[in-house]
């Protein structure tokens, strides 16, 4: 699930994802709001819960933080399946120090989100 | 029977009547037709005798109104004598209620009007009212003749006709009420008669079920018979179970004996019991009292509600307080939405002011170029002082020129200390730098990705219809868009530098593996040697020291000639409170007169295309020695390599 107010980024993302391997689904949110619904709809859906979240932090409205807030929330049923990575254009190191704070956010890197990104995440946590 | 008598005496009285007029008639007519016997009648005596035999009243009256003449119907019909109603005159047997209409009658009458059919009531001596009808004539010379039938009988028949007519009226309503009644229960008994027709089929059904039961008890009979036999056999089975009683009852006069010796026990626990019963009285009187007690407590508690109720009323009355209360809200959340609004035409005021802080931006850019032509300064006012300070010792009458030296360093220290001033400005203009820094370089690199990012589509999707030159501009475009989010990025760490970080004890040589390893594949490509020596551990800005050496050792790495293998060198030295650190490389080398110039921001000394590099680079790394208080400076031979020195002072954390 690809979590990003930028369409664009959106769309690029999704083809690189989509280029590293053409089964995946993507769905974009755009917004943390959207994106709860999502989860919390499809929450006995296991086969549309989604393996890999890929999490901007500066949206308008809310933004990554409060996105991860809320989705600590959540029951673990929805969350456990979930990696997730920050992915955003912030090179600030207080935004990196501060995704260390959640054990749940796997990486964070810097967009745009690339296919050796990609494959790099995909054998970190999927293989 | 009584309507039978009247309808009788009815039936008599008209015959009568009838009879009596056609007398009258035929009298009359024979008066009217003359003859001998008219005559006769006219002679006095028959006049006398026909005047009497009249059964009407006949009346002769005097101009006056005196009686002259009445006949003999007259006395039978009123009961008088002929002295008695002379005396009293017929006037006053007149009904009061018929004197005003017979008052104008006999004024007609007086008039000469002829009167017919005048009916009046005129009394009886016995009480009775005769209803008379009168026909009267008054003659020339004022005589009047009247005549007057009693109709008397006349209307108590017709009185008693129409009275049987209205009962006959009312037997026929009757009749007809009776005959609906008869056909409405005609209607019944043909509804009964339906309902006996169910009622036999009923019956017939019942029979049937009747005859269904008859056969059942017939085998239920037979049952009982096959139970009788039954019984006989439990009857020898009984024999043999009353056997087993007789036992049984031995056992229990047994047991009886027992129970002798247990009643006595239970005597003994009566008597306990009654003590028991003793003790409860006791206890008894104890509860009344705890009920009397609770009464008390009960009463307190009736005064408790109704403090609670009052304390109610008061309840409600804050309930209708906090209406109030929560229509002001109402009212005030109002007043916030318009507030509201006023925040967003601030917020619009904030937004030009922004405008006007980048601005600032600009200014303060060149007051940074300002800063260090006056660092240079400075620092040649340093090396001068040095050079005094040693004149000092071996030139003590040279105090005038030292004095003016003096002076000059004054001026130095004034320049220092404005510049100290301006620092303090710099700091706080840096800090609402750094704040738009990060939000200025994700804005800015955000479309940048988006150019970049697109122009790649477009290289992936419509490669097939474009041709060489096409490819070559998209590229193009794409460096260039690297290029400037690669220059935003520099310039973003070159601004932030030393802000966030705190000193702390850094191993050295793990500091430099980690840049050498982060390295790896730009060495790989060139084939680059390093040799690392030894490296303290000291109290370093980390992330600011691995930026440094990755840019120096970078490049090391990048300028060199094309098909040479890199060697670089890499000491540190302790001198006294320094350690000096160099970075020796055999790359292309630089010439004397930029040693300087490479330090400055956007001083790049080679066109882009040969090297790439932002020119940033070296000012960062100036910039960062500088904070760790330290120089850094360049020694370099052209063609055979450059070492970069850079001392970083001891500091405490």
């Amino acid at each position: 699930m690809l979590v990003d107010d930028n369409e664009h980024d959106n769309f690029f993302h999704e083809r690189e994802i989509k280029k590293v391997d053409a089964s995946i689904d993507v769905v974009s949110k755009k917004s943390g709001n959207e994106a709860l619904e999502y989860l919390k709809l499809n929450q006995e859906k296991e086969n549309l819960h989604p393996d890999l979240i890929f999490l901007d932090i500066n949206m308008h409205g809310m933004n990554g933080w409060e996105f991860l807030e809320h989705y600590n929330l959540l029951t673990r049923d929805v969350q456990s399946h979930a990696i997730i990575v920050m992915l955003t254009t912030s090179s600030n190191p207080a935004d990196n120090k501060r995704a260390q704070s959640f054990n749940f956010i796997s990486d964070y890197i810097t967009k745009p989100l690339t296919q050796e990104i990609l494959i790099n995440i995909s054998t970190k946590h999927f293989k | 029977m009584n309507k039978s008598k009247e309808s009788e005496r009815t039936k008599r009285a008209k015959k009568e009547l009838l009879f009596r007029r056609k007398e009258l008639v035929q009298i009359i007519s024979q008066m009217i037709t003359g003859g001998e016997e008219l005559d006769l009648i006219l002679s006095g005596e028959r006049l006398d005798d026909f005047f009497d035999l009249s059964p009407s009243l006949m009346v002769i009256t005097n101009p006056k109104g005196e009686i002259f003449k009445i006949n003999k119907s007259c006395l039978t019909i009123l009961g008088y004598t002929q002295k008695e109603i002379l005396n009293i005159g017929l006037w006053s047997l007149v009904h009061p209620d018929d004197i005003d209409k017979t008052t104008a009658v006999i004024e007609k009458q007086l008039r000469g009007d002829e009167i017919s059919n005048f009916i009046t009531r005129y009394k009886n001596k016995d009480g009775t009212y005769r209803i008379l009808e009168w026909q009267a004539t008054t003659v020339k010379d004022g005589f009047t003749y009247a005549y007057a039938n009693d109709i008397t009988n006349r209307n108590i028949a017709m009185k008693e006709l129409l009275f049987q007519n209205e009962e006959k009226e009312k037997r026929a309503d009757e009749l007809d009420i009776a005959n609906k009644e008869l056909l409405f229960e005609q209607k019944e008994k043909v509804k009964r008669a339906e309902e006996l027709a169910l009622a036999i089929k009923e019956l017939l059904f019942q029979k049937e079920e009747k005859e269904k039961k008859a056969d059942e008890l017939i085998i239920a009979n037979k049952e009982i018979q096959f139970q009788s036999v039954e019984k006989v056999k439990r009857a020898d089975e009984l024999e043999i179970a009353n056997k087993e009683i007789e036992l049984l009852d031995e056992e229990k006069e047994q047991r009886i004996t027992k129970l002798g010796k247990a009643n006595k026990e239970i005597e003994l626990l009566d008597e306990e019991k009654t003590k028991r019963t003793d003790e409860l009285a006791i206890a008894i009187k104890e509860l009344l009292f705890q009920n009397e007690e609770k009464q008390k407590r009960a009463d307190e508690l009736d005064i408790a509600n109704k403090e609670i109720l009052y304390q109610k009323e008061e309840k409600e009355k804050r309930a209708d307080e906090l209406i109030i209360a929560n229509r002001e809200l109402e009212f005030q959340s109002v007043e916030k939405v318009k507030r509201a609004d006023e925040l967003d035409i601030a917020n619009k005021e904030i937004e030009l002011l922004d405008e006007e802080k980048e601005k600032r931006i600009t200014r303060l850019g060149k007051a940074n170029k300002e800063i260090e032509l006056l660092d240079e300064e400075k620092q040649k006012r340093a090396a001068e002082l040095d050079i005094a300070k040693k004149e000092l010792v071996f030139q003590k009458n040279e105090k005038e020129k030292r004095a003016d030296e003096l002076i000059i360093i004054k001026d130095d220290l004034d320049i220092l200390r404005e510049k100290e001033m301006l620092a303090i400005k710099l700091s706080v203009a840096n800090k609402e730098l750094e704040q738009f820094s990060y939000l200025a370089s994700h804005d800015l690199q955000e479309p940048l990705r988006t150019i970049s990012n697109y122009i790649k589509v477009f290289e992936e999707d419509y490669s097939e219809n474009l041709d060489e030159t096409a490819q070559k501009y998209l590229s193009s475009v794409n460096m260039a868009t690297t290029r400037m989010s690669q220059l935003i990025q520099s310039l973003l760490e070159y601004s932030i530098l030393g802000r966030h970080t705190d000193l702390i004890s850094v191993n050295c040589a793990q500091l430099v593996g980690n840049v050498i390893s982060d390295l790896n594949q730009l060495m790989k490509t060139s084939g680059a040697i390093i040799d690392v020596g030894d490296m303290p551990t000291l109290n370093l800005y980390e992330i600011e020291m691995h930026a440094l050496f990755q840019n120096l050792i970078s490049n090391a790495l990048k300028f060199q000639e094309k098909n040479r293998k890199p060697k670089i060198k890499i000491r540190a030295e302790e001198i006294d409170d320094v350690w000096n650190f160099s970075i020796s490389d055999n790359g292309i080398g630089i010439e004397p007169q930029y040693f300087e110039r490479v330090f400055q921001i956007f001083q790049s000394l080679n066109t882009r295309s040969e090297y790439e590099g932002t020119g940033i680079g070296l000012a960062y790394c100036k910039k960062i020695v500088q904070l760790h208080s330290g120089e850094i400076w360049i020694e370099s031979t052209v063609g055979k390599g450059t070492t970069f020195y850079f001392t970083i002072h001891k500091l405490t954390i």
